[in-house]
């Protein structure tokens, strides 16, 4: 089993003025390891993430923490979101999810087919607790 | 303190804000309020110019997709321009060049309302 290139750790308080936050952290993390096109992509998907938490994880409740992941390997990099908030149902993705369909005057639903473009996969669980979502791709990918 | 910004100007009876800066879920909310300004000022012809957005998310994106449809729907629309790369591929992604009509200059932009009669 391969190692880790290197792994990154980021807390927050999830709340929106912390997104900034998060985006420079996993773009100053990512960037050595991979392309400028695809540290855009990465840290957009995480910031989708990561607004789903902050809008409806923690949505009506006073804000939690926030944990993001990086993993760093050889071929591929692994970001890991996890929350205490209440339980994302509604975000697992089916395994034939129907492509997207733009319907004007619905402002939400773009987070998770953006994410799914992003990323060569998007996962999205409950595990005891807490919600965690991962997000991974290949490190050549763009 | 935000790294956003919107700007206002009114040129041939057209609308434009011009957005600088970040555009995302915290952002979003300065933004729609903008939009929401102009609209109830009684503008339905808005041009929306990306030329110093440098970043945006779906939460950017839900905004215009909130409203369109009633701007449209009193004879107007919304047009977008100046949206440097990374900010295009987003609209790109989603499929809004189907939804939007985007133009790579405000002077096209603003023409596209005259040429139309809109």
């Amino acid at each position: 089993m391969s190692s880790a290139v290197a792994t990154f750790h980021l807390r927050v308080v999830a709340r929106r003025d912390e997104l900034r936050r998060i985006r420079v952290y996993v773009s100053d993390s990512v960037a050595p390891f991979i392309s400028p096109p695809l540290v855009r992509a990465i840290t957009l998907a995480v910031d989708e993430a990561a607004s789903n938490v902050v809008v409806h994880a923690y949505e009506g409740s006073s804000a939690g923490p926030l944990d993001v992941q990086i993993t760093v390997w050889e071929t591929r990099i692994d970001i890991e979101l996890i929350d205490e908030g209440t339980p994302l149902t509604g975000f697992h993705l089916p395994a034939d999810h129907p492509p997207l369909r733009l319907i004007a005057g619905k402002r939400g639903g773009l987070g998770l087919p953006l994410m799914r473009k992003l990323m060569d996969s998007v996962r999205i669980e409950r595990v005891g607790n807490r919600n965690r979502c991962l997000l991974s791709c290949r490190r050549d990918k763009i | 303190m935000s790294n956003f910004a919107v700007t206002f100007e009114t040129e041939d009876g057209i609308s434009m804000l011009s957005l600088q800066g970040e555009l995302d879920a915290h952002t979003a909310e300065e933004f729609e309020a903008a939009l929401l300004h102009v609209m109830a000022q009684g503008s339905n012809r808005i041009v929306i110019s990306g030329e110093h957005l440098s970043y945006i998310s779906s939460a950017g994106l839900g905004v215009l997709m909130a409203h369109i449809d009633t701007i449209r729907t009193t004879g107007g629309d919304l047009k977008v321009a100046q949206l440097q790369p990374p900010v295009a591929k987003v609209f790109d992604l989603l499929g809004f060049q189907l939804l939007f009509e985007i133009y790579d200059s405000k002077e096209e932009a603003l023409r596209s309302f005259q040429s139309k009669g809109v």
